[in-house]
């Protein structure tokens, strides 16, 4: 009579417990899951004295041997440590700029002139000095091509890159970060689907 | 006779530059280079400690003096290698390089440190919060099946703490 009574009783406790169960780890699982987030690198560029030269035509004249400060910032919101580089590259008003998914291709009417490597950790924005002097600028057929040295390093040529008057010359700036798979850095930073390419770019005339 | 010295100053000649590489032999420069490719290696290696421990659980604060860290072994590893580009101080080359070598092998070592830590807490914790979540349920159910039982022993509780009143006290008096 007990034992029936003990049997009763049991079945609707197993019933509500394991029902119980799965309700209480259903809201751990929920709890302890890491929230769902869009994954980017942010990057941009300013300087202290306030950047102009967003656009072509621009007022942003820089004399031969005038220092330029800038400074990149970089945003890490990839849920994970990334290496990155900055190509700067040196271009004028016919130069096809990167796009989305396809960076500029030196030395295709573009000329790179550096890089600058740095590890960024998670949800760190980074910010990167660069400083960038026209050494010297010389004349062939009517274009004028500029010797440009990036952070001190020895000056860079800007052939095959020259325009008429040292007027709308451009730097242009893409993000590339590395992938330990291919042991190699790739244009852009992992998306969902594909990589996504980021990148900036500066007009100035040289005089 | 006279077809052969011409031979045998050719053989000489081979000889004394020969000898002049086992004198002086190029070592120095491929060791150096060696070095370098190290330090590049290692930096890589050190990034990918530090990734393989944030997928184990470690967090961004603790992760972040190793990242600075490792910055410092790249601008070491750039310096060596500007150096080496120029190829006019194999000394500085080889220092610097094996600087940037010291601080990414320490950062690797403290990033696996810290992936190990962080793996060992978050198997802790999780294998708490659902046990929690069982005893949670336990007694959840316990509470449900039993409530009639547990509002009657509440009811007696209330009884028996309650003031016996003997029908009035200015009776008595």
């Amino acid at each position: 009579m007990e034992a029936q009574a003990t049997q009763s009783r049991l079945t609707p406790f197993l019933v509500l417990f394991i029902s119980l169960t799965a309700i209480f780890s259903s809201v751990t699982f929920y709890a302890m899951s890491s929230k769902p987030s869009q994954s980017f690198i942010g990057f941009g560029i300013y300087s202290q004295n306030g950047l102009q030269g967003y656009l072509p035509n621009s007022n942003l004249t820089v004399s031969v041997r005038q220092t330029v400060n800038w400074t990149f910032a970089v945003t890490n919101r990839m849920n994970m440590a990334e290496f990155v580089m900055i190509h700067t590259i040196i271009g004028n008003s016919s130069t096809t700029p990167p796009n989305a998914t396809t960076p500029s291709t030196p030395p295709n009417a573009t000329a790179l002139l550096g890089a600058t490597e740095q590890f960024i950790n998670d949800g760190e924005t980074s910010r990167i000095n660069f400083t960038w002097t026209i050494e010297s600028s010389y004349q062939i057929a009517q274009l004028t091509y500029l010797n440009v040295s990036i952070d001190g390093q020895s000056a860079v040529s800007s052939a095959p890159v020259g325009t008429t008057s040292g007027r709308n010359f451009r730097l242009i700036f893409e993000l590339w970060t590395f992938d330990p798979v291919s042991g190699s850095f790739q244009y852009g930073y992992p998306g969902q689907t594909s990589q996504v390419g980021v990148w900036l770019q500066v007009w100035f005339n040289a005089s | 006779m006279r077809t052969l010295r011409p031979r045998s100053l050719t053989l000489l000649v081979c000889l004394l530059v020969s000898s002049i590489f086992l004198l002086n032999p190029p070592h120095h420069a491929w060791a150096q280079s060696t070095e370098l490719q190290t330090a590049k290696q290692d930096l890589v290696q050190a990034f990918q400690s530090i990734q393989t421990a944030e997928r184990q659980g470690a967090s961004n604060t603790d992760l972040l003096p190793l990242t600075v860290q490792l910055n410092t072994a790249l601008q070491y590893e750039e310096a060596a290698d500007t150096y080496f580009r120029q190829g006019n101080n194999s000394t500085a080359v080889y220092y610097y390089a094996v600087q940037s070598i010291d601080i990414s092998t320490q950062v690797s070592y403290q990033a696996q440190r810290l992936g190990n830590t962080a793996q060992t807490t978050t198997l802790y914790r999780t294998t708490l919060s659902y046990i929690l979540a069982v005893v949670l349920a336990l007694l959840a159910a316990v509470t449900v099946l039993e409530a009639s039982r547990i509002r009657g022993f509440l009811k007696r509780r209330r009884l028996l703490k309650a003031r016996i009143d003997y029908g009035g006290t200015s009776y008595a008096e």
